[in-house]
């Protein structure tokens, strides 16, 4: 399965587009939250600082004095509350401020701008408790009904703020101030809400760039991976044709050597046949003569009339027999050329079905019959062959595997040496083994020898693709191709193949 | 000894030459004899040491050699018989060799003639009959080898190339022991060699990439017998350098890229040659060449008749450095000369 490279990117990157938009919309909450809280919190410390410049020494402090004696319920009914809660109405009207409340420091509500919370005790309350210990303690509370100055209000989002008051150095009591934040809370929501279409436009832009980006780049991938393929196949075939090549320069070389000598006789036979057609005629003539006078013991020669042709015969007796052993080598030199042509026929098998039971000695022969017309004569061919049970295989595939492998060992034979040949059973399998007597494969190049493109050869010499494509042939019958010896003594590759082909049969052949 | 004589010497004056035949094939050696024993005594050998052994005890006229052959190749054998039998003149007969070995064949076997297989029933004899006489009537010089004698100074090298690299190459190799002139196109080389005489020709067997002049220079020696050729080229293809063996019987032929110390023993060996032909005049004969096809050589002849009535494409050639100057060939070491 191909990779996707358009559909990858584009899931991906939605997900971490969507990542970063969300997290950027979270950044802005909680920054403009915390922003919020330390304006309203100073906005609160200044209301606090209002309200007690304006109450704390002048009602308050009183007051404080006065309520520590003072019961709950008659603290509420303090003739003072009235006085004080006026002074704040005033002094909170048109603001957005909406709740005072002052405790004492036992955490009793001495004054609240709701009335009916007078007298409560809230020093439980860690706000209070914070406020006391000397902090200034702020939140956001949400409320759904609240109460007021004047009125009720309804859904509401407050900044609460605990204000420690002092007198001096000590503390003297809390003051805690309700200012309403709905307006600001809805403006960060509408900017949230600008946000998140900004960020969707451009994060969108941005998406779409790198979609345009990413599909040009997967054209351009596939446009190279298909030259890299039509590359691969025409090296593969021009490898194809190389050992083709190769192999018909051999051929052509067998071929001449019986060409040349039966050429050169069949000429000098027919000049020789051409001498001797006058003896031939004198003989004729003499033997009609013999055959016209039976029972007689002499025959007269008319001189006169033959004279002349008699004594033109000028005939080596050897010369019929020169002729008939030139001839003969002629012959000699048809069967070779018939042997060979029988040969090739075997090598290519084109005039058989594609997987047929093969005994591959037979099979090898022939290769070796044929690597012999391309490889220099100092090296020996050996065969050391037994007996092989018939393998159903594709032979002129294998054909090539074994040629590849003959050649390859001949390339690694500088001077003289031989190349063996041997094929044995070995369990379920058939090996065959080629050992030649070359320099090895040096360690440095062992480990690439069976990769595509890879070789020793000059740049157009070889196309490195000889050994992976052998491989792939031998594994396509189910079998292996491998090293199994190398030293500066020689190398022995080693194929492998299974007699039991109840898998699927190897493939009839490659493009 | 195996070796058979199919005529035995009875009357060796009648002969026209005694040949050695080497083959591995029997069939082959057995065709060899029957073609020329009537008119040569002819031995044969089935490999390069019985051919050896043969050459040391006998002497013989010529030498035909098969290249591929088990154990020692053609191309060796005939350097041997070179150095052991140097009257005897050398051919060829193969039906397949590698370029390696066919440019050994020109460079140290010096054969006479380079003859494909199947050979021609009529033209061999003929080959080997002419071959046969020149061994007769020739014999040849001492050999060229070793040390060399450093030539006197007194030789001329004459450079045929498109390319300057080949000239400067040249200049670098045998600037010191020879009066070099350069040339780069046809017309001026035949101007040169109707003015003077050079001893030593270096040519490239293409001038540019679509004129090829291998027949040329076949063409130039037939003119000047006494010309040393040493071919320095690109294209080393087996007929080219063949066809330069038979028809221009060059004396080296020396692949492109060439280094200088190779170019320098080759060059100072031509010119040696070349004092050996001037003074021994004989000796050209045994470079006796064949002649071009009738109707090429007259097209040939007809082309440098036309060249001989241009006028020179560049001013006389003198001892001035060869052509292009530094930032051209700056230029072209950069960005290539794009010539494969």
């Amino acid at each position: 399965m191909q990779f996707r490279l358009v559909r990858y990117v584009t899931v991906t990157s939605l997900a971490f587009f969507l990542l970063a938009a969300l997290a950027m919309v979270y950044f802005y909450r909680q920054v403009a939250l915390t922003n919020m809280l330390h304006l309203q919190e100073a906005a609160n410390v200044n209301v606090t600082r209002v309200f007690a410049n304006t109450l704390w020494t002048a009602r308050f402090v009183p007051f404080l004095a006065e309520s520590d004696g003072l019961s709950s319920p008659e603290l509420k009914n303090n003739s003072q509350i009235q006085e004080i809660h006026r002074t704040v109405l005033d002094l909170m009207r048109g603001g957005t401020t909406y709740k005072v409340k002052v405790y004492d420091r036992r955490g009793r509500t001495v004054y609240s701008s709701e009335l009916a919370q007078i007298g409560e005790d809230k020093s439980g309350n860690s706000g209070f408790q914070g406020a006391m210990a000397g902090q200034t303690r702020t939140e956001l509370v949400h409320k759904e009904k609240f109460s007021a100055f004047e009125q009720v209000v309804e859904n509401r989002d407050l900044i609460q703020s605990y204000i420690p008051q002092y007198n001096g150095r000590e503390i003297a009591g809390v003051f805690e101030v309700y200012s309403d934040v709905t307006p600001f809370l809805g403006e960060i929501a509408a900017t949230e809400k600008k946000l998140v279409a900004g960020a969707a436009v451009a994060f969108g832009a941005l998406y779409l760039a790198l979609f345009l980006i990413v599909r040009r780049a997967e054209g351009i991938i596939v446009g190279q991976n298909r030259e890299r393929d039509q590359a691969q196949q025409q090296l593969a075939q021009s490898e194809k044709m190389a050992s083709l090549g190769q192999l018909v320069a051999g051929v052509a070389h067998q071929l001449n050597t019986p060409i040349a000598f039966s050429l050169s006789n069949v000429a000098l036979a027919i000049a020789s046949l051409n001498r001797m057609a006058l003896p031939l005629r004198v003989a004729a003539h003499l033997a009609e003569n013999v055959r016209r006078h039976p029972g007689v013991d002499s025959v007269r020669l008319n001189l006169n009339r033959s004279r002349g042709l008699i004594t033109a015969v000028d005939c080596d007796d050897a010369e019929a027999a020169l002729a008939a052993r030139m001839l003969g080598d002629v012959q000699n030199g048809l069967e070779q050329m018939r042997e060979l042509v029988e040969n090739l026929r075997d090598f290519t098998r084109l005039d058989r079905a594609k997987v047929v039971g093969t005994d591959l000695n037979r099979a090898l022969r022939t290769v070796i019959y044929i690597a012999k017309s391309a490889i220099p004569g100092r090296i020996q061919m050996v065969e050391d062959f037994t007996e092989l049970p018939l393998l159903e295989c594709n032979p002129s595939q294998l054909n090539q595997v074994f040629l590849n492998l003959i050649n390859n060992a001949a390339q690694a034979i500088p001077y003289e040496g031989h190349i063996r040949v041997r094929s044995r059973v070995e369990g379920r399998e058939i090996r065959v083994d080629v050992i030649d007597s070359g320099g090895g494969i040096p360690q440095d190049v062992m480990p690439h020898i069976f990769d595509t493109y890879f070789t020793t050869k000059a740049a157009g010499v070889g196309t490195g693709l000889g050994l992976p494509i052998a491989r792939d042939i031998v594994r396509n019958h189910g079998g292996e191709l491998r090293v199994t010896a190398t030293s500066s003594l020689g190398t022995t590759f080693t194929v492998t193949l299974p007699l039991t082909s109840g898998g699927e049969p190897p493939p009839a052949s490659r493009p | 000894m195996s070796a058979i004589s199919l005529n035995p010497p009875a009357s060796g004056t009648e002969s026209r030459g005694r040949i050695l035949c080497v083959d591995d094939e029997p069939n082959i050696l057995r065709a060899l004899s029957w073609l020329l024993q009537k008119d040569f005594e002819v031995v044969t050998a089935a490999g390069g040491d019985e051919a050896l052994a043969l050459v040391r005890r006998d002497d013989f006229d010529v030498v035909i050699s098969d290249q591929r052959m088990p154990g020692m190749s053609g191309v060796d054998l005939l350097r041997e018989v070179k150095a052991i039998a140097p009257r005897a003149m050398r051919i060829l007969l193969t039906g397949y060799a590698d370029v390696q070995s066919v440019l050994r064949s020109v460079n140290e076997s010096e054969i006479f003639r380079y003859v494909a297989k199947p050979w021609s029933v009529t033209e061999l004899p003929k080959l080997v009959a002419q071959a046969a006489a020149i061994a007769r009537r020739h014999p040849a010089g001492a050999p060229i080898a070793g040390d060399l004698p450093a030539p006197d100074g007194k030789g001329s090298i004459l450079v045929l190339d498109g390319d300057p690299a080949t000239h400067a190459l040249v200049e670098v190799a045998a600037g010191d022991v020879a009066e070099i002139v350069h040339v780069s196109n046809v017309v001026d080389a035949v101007h040169c060699l109707i003015d003077r005489e050079f001893s030593v020709l270096v040519a490239e067997t293409h001038l540019g990439p679509s004129i090829e002049i291998s027949r040329f220079i076949c063409l130039l020696k037939q003119r000047h017998p006494r010309l040393v050729a040493v071919v320095l080229a690109e294209d080393s293809a087996t007929d080219t350098v063949a066809r330069l063996v038979n028809q221009g019987q060059i004396y080296r032929f020396i692949p492109k890229p060439a280094k200088a110390g190779y170019l320098r023993l080759a060059l100072r060996s031509a010119l040696v040659k070349a004092e050996q032909l001037h003074a021994q005049g004989e000796l050209v004969k045994r470079h006796a060449v064949d002649a071009l096809d009738t109707e090429e050589a007259a097209r040939l002849e007809a082309d440098l008749a036309l060249a001989q009535s241009l006028v020179r494409v560049s001013p006389a050639p003198s001892d001035a450095p060869p052509p292009g100057n530094r930032l051209a060939r700056a230029w072209r070491r950069f960005f290539g000369t794009g010539r494969a």
